[in-house]
């Protein structure tokens, strides 16, 4: 089971540099990164070698991570070995990250970051709906 | 048996007039009419529908779903179960289409918009829907609504709109007759004894807003894989719920004319023997992964498949999905044909897939999304040009002032669609 079991304590947190799934789900945060999605990707992948499991695919939404200003991973709060499947996705994602952010930073427009950061929620909806809050 | 027949009546103009009929091969639109069917709905402010032909000099973006209008003339049900219909088993009796006609769905819903079709110029070669009779529907919400409703009012708008056009082809005589018909799986089986016996596994996005799928108004994302008639899709079983990823997101249209269920049926007792279709979903937990692969490759090898071709939505995190199937059909002993498209750069050098396996060994490839092309500007836009810059395939500095626009290929609706409903393909060398 993935859910928090009979102690009601979640099994899993968040690393994600949305500030709505922060605003929405504080409980679940461990890790705020405000910053670029590769700040995201960095510490998820610190995580990963000290025996966290990814428990979302770090590049849900099929956007382009370089092109996209949230994201938000689910990790395990367990800690077991390093999981090598974790860790290949996480750098397959920051390798796709370098390869598609563009050469000179991003401007969002205000409306933009608020219907950037609807999407990712509603990918973190989807994954606690599948993996009980 | 299953035996759908499909009448195609070839549309070859589409105009307004006082009443929505097909006639001598024309279909005329009571555009008040339509726009005040789709005005029923509460949580939309205006509507405006528009026509866009081939060769106009028109750019439709963003284009959020393109649907076929069709309608269901005899046996069970009634075309997009679940939404305009009841919840009846459809893919039997006799459906009759609208051929060449299209319905184009526009409107913002989230401010980074994509989705291009142009008519005409070099835009048009890498989107099929430049080749449609198009019936534009621009939907403007109401103020204040979410982006999850205001997704879902769009939706329904352009079912809406297809199922009432199709409506006008209920009495005429259909130019084309199609019967599709597929048995039970022994008996088909039994049949061609000496063929190979293929199934589909067919991939459904289903990661959320602006990434969903619905089978007969299901959640595509809350199924797990099962199986369906190939007839059922062409009665539209299988919704679209609109895009961000307009190259390789399936419309609903491409749903209701799925090549490879052609294909298959095309070739079934000749060099294949056709044994159905598995459906399947692309969620974002790796657990949901894992139980979905696994459960449908346990589908297709109940079924007493040789080989199976798997169809992907998307990418990135759908390559997961995708390679996750290959493996665990090959390690069952279950030949795999994949088809998707590529992010390799715009060079086409990098790594294509977000992920890998050797047993992925036999793969058609629909293009490389990031290839760019240059838009020359059109005399009219349906729908809004300003937010190019921000769309998933484009770039600062994409649009120019006069208008033309410089972006990767991943903008334009169905330009590498893994389905292969295109004319891009990869070839290796």
């Amino acid at each position: 089971m993935l859910t928090g079991g009979e102690s009601g304590e979640m099994e899993y947190f968040l690393v994600t540099n949305n500030p709505l799934v922060k605003g929405k789900y504080p409980q679940l945060v461990g890790h705020y990164l405000a910053g670029p999605v590769i700040g995201v990707f960095l510490q998820v992948r610190d995580l990963i070698h000290k025996g966290h499991r990814l428990l979302t695919h770090p590049l849900s939404g099929s956007l382009k991570p370089g092109r996209i200003p949230f994201k938000t991973v689910f990790l395990s709060r367990k800690r077991e070995d390093l999981d090598f499947a974790s860790l290949q996705y996480i750098e397959e994602s920051i390798d796709l990250y370098y390869r598609t952010v563009p050469p000179t930073p991003v401007r969002w427009p205000e409306e933009l970051l608020a219907d950037y950061g609807a999407i990712d929620l509603s990918q973190v909806e989807a994954a606690l709906e599948s993996l009980g809050s | 048996m299953v035996r759908l027949e499909l009448g195609r009546i070839l549309i070859k103009d589409v105009q307004f007039g006082e009443k929505t009929e097909v006639r001598d091969g024309r279909l005329f639109i009571n555009k008040e009419e339509l726009e005040e069917l789709l005005l029923e709905d509460p949580n939309i402010a205006a509507v405006a529908v528009e026509l866009a032909k081939p060769g106009d000099d028109v750019r439709i973006i963003p284009v959020k779903d393109v649907i076929e209008p069709r309608v269901k003339v005899e046996g069970p049900g009634g075309v997009f179960p679940g939404f305009i219909s009841k919840v009846d088993t459809v893919g039997s009796g006799r459906t009759h289409v609208l051929a060449g006609v299209a319905v184009v769905t526009t409107g913002k819903i989230v401010g980074f918009q994509e989705g291009i079709i142009d008519m005409t110029g070099p835009g048009a070669e890498y989107t099929p829907f430049s080749q449609t009779l198009n019936v534009v529907v621009k939907v403007t919400p109401v103020e204040g609504l979410s982006q999850h409703k205001h997704e879902h009012a769009v939706r329904l708008a352009g079912l809406k709109a297809a199922a009432y056009l199709g409506a006008a082809g209920r009495a005429v005589e259909p130019d084309r007759l199609e019967v599709y018909e597929l048995g039970p799986f022994p008996e088909t089986a039994a049949r061609y004894p000496e063929l190979p016996k293929v199934v589909y596994l067919y991939m459904l996005q289903s990661q959320g807003l602006l990434h969903d799928t619905y089978v007969y108004g299901v959640d595509a994302k809350k199924i797990l894989p099962t199986i369906i008639s190939p007839t059922e899709i062409m009665d539209g079983a299988i919704v679209s719920g609109n895009c961000v990823s307009a190259c390789d997101k399936n419309t609903t249209y491409h749903h209701q004319n799925n090549p490879v269920i052609s294909q298959l049926f095309a070739r079934h007792g000749k060099d294949i023997c056709f044994l159905g279709v598995v459906i399947t979903n692309e969620n974002v937990t790796l657990a949901d992964k894992e139980r979905s692969s696994s459960y449908a490759a346990k589908l297709v090898k109940m079924l007493g498949a040789d080989g199976v071709i798997i169809t992907e939505e998307g990418f990135g995190n759908p390559d997961t999905d995708l390679i996750m199937n290959c493996r665990k059909l090959e390690e069952m002993g279950i030949k795999t044909v994949l088809i998707t498209d590529e992010y390799a750069g715009r060079d086409g050098a990098s790594q294509s897939l977000a992920d890998a396996v050797p047993a992925a060994d036999a793969v058609v490839s629909a293009g490389n999304a990031n290839e760019v092309i240059e838009l020359p500007p059109r005399g009219k836009v349906i729908g809004d040009l300003a937010t190019v810059e921000v769309i998933a395939g484009g770039f600062a500095g994409s649009l120019n002032p006069d208008g033309s626009i410089r972006v990767e290929i991943q903008a334009i609706t169905g330009a590498t669609n893994e389905l292969g409903f295109s004319k891009l393909r990869g070839e290796g060398f």
